[in-house]
């Protein structure tokens, strides 16, 4: 039996998933373990890939040749996209998907993926020496040997569910949890916390009646996940929505007292974005209602996902207060509703490349690190299956920043703020977001995979020409003028200019968009849809565009200076307490990173400007006067303005 | 480093105070200073003033002495203070002694650095203390200690909080387009309005802080001969502008300031405007033209005996008052306010042979600025007024854009607006608006 590898991933999850592919692609002999190989890809809360910020996610992990995208393309049951009204930076690629299949799905390219291993087994020690790791131990007592191992338990380390008084040791649905991995982190010196997150009720969908419900259709107009997927998905399955009452509300508030959240029986921090359904009841009183999605979790299952309700509530209860919903009056649980607690790590002790800062070859990824979510967990699998790869090659390693991608925000979020309760994606975070968007993902980043030699050939070129017809769309579109005598303003039937105007600024208009000009430039039709999508945003919002590209522009100096490791801000004089451990503790890479760390204020960012040129001063020999000329409060002039 | 300096002003008077600040400030104390109750060690109980003697090398003096210990200190160091006798031979003996001893003299403004630098101060609150030992009349002094004390960042606080509503507001929508119903929307175009309505005030108060900072630009012009330079010698009490009966005597631009209750006036008297061959007068004319377009007001100066003419067009625009001149000369034509005249914001009757009339235009110019005073309002720091302007720009931009930009657009000029404002407030922190959605609207699965 082969024992010695390249590198060992530690879960099968969607972070082991893409860590595992990557690194194999990359022409690594990789050892994929997992607890049960029922749980390839299994999506353990919601029947869904995507969403706000978590479909840009997807895109990134496809332009990049990650694939959660592709898998999923061949599952869809539904396909919408979210915010269409609210502007190209939050338009977001949301999909129903069949459970099964995507873990069939899965479990087969990770089958026929070429030096890629998928084993059954648990793991329940990590082999350390000199700060190196070395491999792992199973619970049968094999030994494999590795000099990378990537850690994606998810939400399976000594993990236990909880509904009402009930509770047992468990991974989720009943698969089984990782029970001694944890004591060996802990002796490799990881920070060991405690997180909590849900799920809601299956229900029996022949028990649902719909009729009393809102149908939520799907789009067939809309391209998939993947920039590889052609055509669209004309049949598709609807949801449901429907809402709770004052009956739900009351129900709950009567029985609180035995909801483990309030009395105690859960010590697990949970998200604040993913609340249970009592949570949302105490919390937000003067609400009404709350709305739930009825969601289907396959094609050949009656089994309904009750989106917004989750709870961990006695069973008796949750009977109780789903039935007081419209539609689910006399709706059968196949599954209840619980919580889950599980261990995880503190994300401040990695590096940006997800290895852990002080052990060689060993790094994480996923929930593990103290974020939700499958779309979070993939991008990490992938960057942490990058980077452990590149380690092995001996070259640098790969690090997105955040004006380049959402995966850039999330992993600078973590491993530079760190997470108090599961880290969930949103555009809120991305500062940059205008630019990130989802239609440009593999124009931002399959460049990237290319060399990195993850992204195919056909990939590139699909890119590289969709580059091209972006431009040229573009270029026509600033130089095609319609004159009054045009017939485009009378087939609209609105007034023409005086003068004309050029193609771009009648689309910078509300009124045009550039399906509306196909008639009348030739050019146009060349391009692919794809591409006419890109083109027309960047010409309508042209103008945030350029506001974006100057903040990115500002951010830059202060996200190219570095800051050595070696740096021991315990003892720089001026900075406040609590900035010297924090950034003692973080060590962050850039200036930049250091300004975004809690608790390190503008102050203290100024105090470590002024200490980094007295540095520099000094090694080049300047005198103290001219070092303290360097650092004069800023603004203080006296000019007048 | 221990730096020193005299904290006093440099002049005689009731006592001087030396001041050093630094991690050794009190082995130096200790090598210059000795104290009955200090003999057993040198261990002062901080805040306590200890009554000794200090040897300053060639004399010596009894002298208090107090200790503030760091971070519980100005500067946020170990702070010694010495308390002498006024005079400015023994504060400058004592302060070269502490520099014998190892200090170092400090630099303008040093303490309030190192307070800054030590997270004492927030950066507003350290250009205030830096805008009050620069302040050269008591309105800038004033304007400077209401910085200090956090004025502004108060006032924009609210402006801020005002934003950051309107920011997760619609982020919450953007995030949750599933659970957020849109009537987050509409309240913000309000929200803009309001915001903008409130930075009005700071955008006004920027050129009265100026004027508070730096004193008001008041220039005279008029035509030749009218008694501009007999005025600006009556205004400043002195005869600094040659006067004679000759038209076109004043050929270059002379300034000159003074403070008129408690409001520094900087005059520029100018070249009397008339057509001339004289290439040095046709010079002076020019320049008179170019001091009227930086002026903060243009004192538009008529004879009384000849009147008739109306201000050049440099003066378009601009705060502008007509002084009658000459008033001794012409019978029915007094002294003191007149009826407010087409074109001007006051009009005032002088003699500047006499005198009678100036007060009351002194009065006038130094009430423009106290206009400002009134309100509150004043941004003197040019950081800040770069502040308060980007973010009246870009919440311009974002009202602007509102109809027809979509919401993440909009937003994209909001947030600008909003991080613009945190430079005065320090506070810029993005993860506040992400968990600010979470506490306020009942979002998530």
């Amino acid at each position: 039996m082969e024992k010695v590898f390249d590198a060992i991933v530690i879960g099968a999850g969607h972070a082991g998933i893409e860590s595992g592919l990557a690194l194999a692609r990359k022409g690594h002999r990789t050892l994929l373990l997992t607890l049960n190989l029922e749980g390839v890809g299994f999506m353990a809360c919601n029947p869904a890939i995507g969403g706000t910020a978590k479909g840009h996610l997807v895109r990134e992990i496809d332009a990049l040749g990650g694939q959660m995208a592709v898998t999923a393309d061949r599952t869809l049951l539904q396909l919408r996209m979210l915010n269409s009204g609210k502007g190209p930076a939050v338009h977001s690629l949301r999909g129903q998907s069949d459970k099964a299949v995507y873990h069939r799905e899965m479990k087969k390219v990770l089958e026929s993926q070429k030096n890629l291993c998928l084993t059954e087994g648990e793991v329940t020690e990590l082999i350390t020496e000199g700060g190196k790791v070395k491999g792992v131990v199973t619970s049968m007592g094999i030994r494999y040997y590795a000099p990378a191992v990537v850690i994606a338990s998810g939400v399976y380390l000594d993990s236990r569910i909880i509904i009402g008084d009930y509770s047992a040791k468990s991974g989720p649905a009943g698969f089984p949890y990782a029970k001694n991995l944890t004591g060996s982190l802990l002796d490799a010196g990881l920070e060991i916390r405690r997180f909590k997150t849900g799920t809601p009720a299956r229900i029996d969908g022949r028990t649902i009646d719909y009729s009393v419900m809102e149908i939520q259709e799907g789009d067939t107009t809309i391209d998939k996940f993947s920039f590889l997927s052609k055509g669209k998905l004309l049949k598709q399955t609807p949801c449901y929505l429907t809402y709770t009452n004052e009956r739900t509300h009351e129900i709950i508030r009567k029985n609180l007292h035995r909801a483990p959240l309030y009395n105690g029986g859960i010590n697990g921090v949970g998200p604040r974005y993913c609340p249970s359904i009592e949570d949302k009841v105490m919390r937000f009183a003067d609400k009404e209602r709350h709305q739930l999605f009825v969601e289907p979790e396959g094609a050949h299952t009656n089994e309904k996902y009750i989106q917004g309700m989750s709870s961990s509530l006695p069973y008796d209860v949750q009977i109780e207060m789903y039935r007081t919903v419209k539609g689910l009056e006399h709706c059968r649980f196949m599954r209840f509703a619980y919580a889950i607690e599980y261990d995880c790590i503190n994300p401040l002790q990695l590096l940006p490349t997800y290895k852990v800062k002080h052990i060689e070859g060993l790094y994480t990824a996923g929930q593990i690190n103290g974020s939700s979510g499958y779309e979070e967990a993939a991008a990490q699998g992938l960057i942490a299956g990058i980077n452990a790869a590149l380690y092995l090659e001996g070259k640098e390693p790969y690090i997105l920043t955040r004006d380049r991608a959402y995966i850039g925000v999330l992993t600078d979020d973590l491993v530079t703020k760190g997470t108090n309760e599961p880290y969930r994606m949103m555009t809120a975070r991305a500062e940059h977001r205008l630019y990130l968007r989802q239609d440009n993902a593999d124009l931002r980043l399959t460049e990237d995979g290319y060399r990195l030699g993850l992204a195919s050939e056909k990939r590139y070129k699909n890119m590289l020409s969709k580059r091209e017809e972006v431009n040229k769309v573009i270029a026509v579109a600033a130089a095609r003028r319609f004159t009054s005598a045009d017939s485009i303003y009378r087939d609209k039937g609105i007034e023409a200019p005086a003068n004309g105007k050029s193609m771009a600024e009648l689309l910078k208009r509300t009124d045009f968009c550039i399906k509306d000009f196909l008639p009348y430039v030739a050019e146009l039709r060349d391009a692919g849809e794809r591409a006419l999508n890109t083109a027309e945003v960047e010409i309508k919002y042209e103008g945030y565009l350029k506001k974006a590209e100057t903040a990115i522009k500002e951010q830059k100096r202060m996200e190219e200076t570095p800051l050595s490791a070696d740096i021991d801000y315990l003892g720089i004089n001026g900075l406040r307490l609590e900035a010297r451990q924090k950034l003692q503790k973080i060590k962050p890479l850039t200036l930049a990173q250091a300004a975004r760390i809690s608790g390190v204020s503008p102050a203290d960012v100024s105090v470590l400007i002024v200490w980094l040129q007295r540095e520099k001063d000094r090694s080049v020999g300047k005198s103290a006067k001219e070092i303290e000329r360097n650092f004069e409060i800023p603004g203080n002039g006296n000019e007048r303005a | 480093m221990v730096i020193a300096a005299i904290s006093t002003a440099v002049q005689t008077g009731g006592i001087a105070v030396i001041r050093l600040s630094g991690e050794q400030s009190l082995d130096i104390a200790a090598r210059l200073f000795t104290a009955k109750k200090l003999k057993d060690g040198f261990k002062p109980d901080p805040g306590y003033m200890y009554l000794g003697t200090i040897d300053a090398g060639g004399f010596c003096d009894k002298c208090y002495m107090v200790y503030f210990r760091g971070p519980a200190s100005f500067t946020g160091e170990d702070v010694v203070e010495f308390h002498l006798h006024g005079g400015v031979r023994l504060a400058q003996g004592v302060l070269d002694a502490c520099c014998a001893a190892g200090a170092r003299p400090a630099e303008r403004g040093e303490f309030t650095k190192r307070a800054f630098l030590n997270g004492k101060l927030a950066l507003a609150d350290a250009e205030g203390v830096i805008d009050m030992i620069n302040a050269d009349s008591r309105a800038a002094l004033s304007a400077a200690y209401r910085l200090m004390e956090g004025e502004l960042s108060a006032k924009v606080r609210i402006i801020q909080d005002l934003l950051f509503d309107t920011v997760t507001g619609l982020e919450a929508t953007l995030d949750y387009p599933d659970e957020m119903e849109d009537e987050q929307l509409p309240s913000a175009y309000g929200r803009i309005l309001q915001a903008l309505e409130m930075l009005e005030p700071l955008i006004k108060g920027q050129s009265y802080g100026q004027m508070a900072k730096y004193g008001i630009n008041a220039v005279l012009t008029g035509r030749t001969n009218v008694g501009k330079s007999s005025l600006m010698n009556k205004m400043l009490g002195s005869q600094r502008a040659i006067v004679t009966e000759k038209a076109g005597t004043t050929r270059d631009v002379i300034t000159e300031s003074l403070e008129h209750n408690g409001v520094k006036i900087n005059l520029a008297d100018t070249a009397g405007i008339r057509e001339s061959a004289d290439e040095i007068e046709q010079e002076g004319v020019k320049r008179a033209k170019n001091a009227l377009s930086s002026a903060d007001l243009v004192i538009f100066v008529q004879a009384a005996d000849d009147m008739g003419d109306s201000p050049v067009e440099q003066c378009a625009g601009k705060r502008i008052i007509k002084v009658i001149n000459k008033t001794d000369l012409v019978k029915g034509i007094k002294p003191g306010r007149k009826e407010k005249e087409e074109g001007f914001d006051a009009v005032f009757g002088v003699s500047a042979l006499t005198g009678e009339g100036v007060e009351e235009v002194l009065d006038y110019v130094a009430g423009l600025f106290t206009q400002g005073e009134g309100s509150g309002e004043i941004v003197t720091n040019v950081r800040h007024a770069d502040a308060i302007r980007k973010a009246y720009e870009r919440l311009k931009e974002a009202r602007d854009g509102f109809a027809s930009a979509p919401t993440d657009c909009v937003l994209v000029d909001v947030r600008a607006a909003w991080t613009c404002l945190g430079e005065i407030t320090g506070n810029t922190a993005s993860e506040d608006i992400v968990n600010a959605i979470f506490q306020r609207f009942c979002v998530g699965k």
